[in-house]
């Protein structure tokens, strides 16, 4: 049920998960910024302010505090909302390192399970139009290629 | 930190493009020639010549002039850069799910009651 599914072919990252509620809940999660702050971010993490628009066009700002007070600030703007199945947006790092100022995007289907809920989320290594080719096969064969030359 | 992303950003719109992803798989196996490279392709040299600045200039690849020979070689340390902003995203996403995996599960019951 937890069960995590990675593929990355680079620069696209894509995680399945399945999840134990219904899909009105879970993108209730995802949307609603009181419920937001409960869960998004890495453990330990506090999120004290959300402010997010969610209609096509429409900016969100979560700042999230690490357990040791330093503040982490995620910005973008929504690109697609289709309630309760779909969702994307820009996701933009303000400072948090390796990657501050990489504008990418996130998109997240939410398939319906019955009394659960999948979830596919990319993460999209950069919001060009040029990602969109991403499924090209020479890519993956690039990628893995690198990889064994850069574990060497 | 400011010229790390910079180089991610040449690196990510570098692999952007289908020849250059060509040239760069082609260069796993073996470096090349300039000519040998451009051999491989039905476009022109000059375009073939242009898409190796742009991976020149992202960091990915490194040419070494011998004679009128141009010799290229990759360069994997931008490479690296690239696979640790995906492990980034990855540990972000993954550490966020199983907060709200639990989230769901405390809540459940309120919800049912509703």
């Amino acid at each position: 049920m937890t069960e995590i599914k990675t593929t990355a072919t680079a620069p696209t990252l894509t995680l399945r998960r399945t999840f134990d509620a219904p899909r009105a809940r879970v993108y209730d999660a995802w949307t609603n910024p009181d419920v937001l702050k409960e869960w998004f971010g890495p453990p330990g993490f506090a999120i004290p302010s959300i402010a997010m628009n969610v209609v096509v066009g429409g900016a969100y700002t979560i700042t999230m505090r690490a357990p040791d007070g330093e503040d982490y600030v995620v910005t973008g703007e929504f690109k697609t909302v289709r309630p309760p199945e779909h969702l994307s947006y820009s996701w933009l790092w303000a400072e948090m390192p390796p990657d501050p100022h990489v504008n990418t995007l996130v998109s997240i289907d939410f398939i319906d399970r019955g009394s659960q809920t999948e979830i596919v989320l990319t993460h999209e290594g950069f919001a060009s139009a040029e990602s969109r080719d991403r499924h090209e096969a020479g890519w993956l064969g690039a990628f893995e290629g690198l990889e064994k030359l850069v574990a060497t | 930190m400011v010229k790390q992303s910079a180089d991610l950003d040449a690196v990510f719109s570098a692999l952007a493009d289908p020849t250059r992803r060509k040239i760069v798989e082609r260069l796993t196996h073996s470096d090349l020639s300039a000519g040998e490279i451009a051999a491989g392709f039905s476009i022109s040299q000059p375009a073939v010549s242009k898409h190796l600045k742009v991976l020149e200039r992202s960091g990915l690849l490194k040419r070494k002039i011998v004679g009128r020979e141009h010799h290229l070689r990759l360069a994997p340390r931008a490479m690296k850069a690239a696979t640790s902003w995906i492990e980034t995203q990855q540990k972000f996403w993954t550490a966020s799910f199983d907060r709200l995996d639990t989230y769901l599960e405390c809540t459940k019951d309120e919800d049912d009651n509703r």
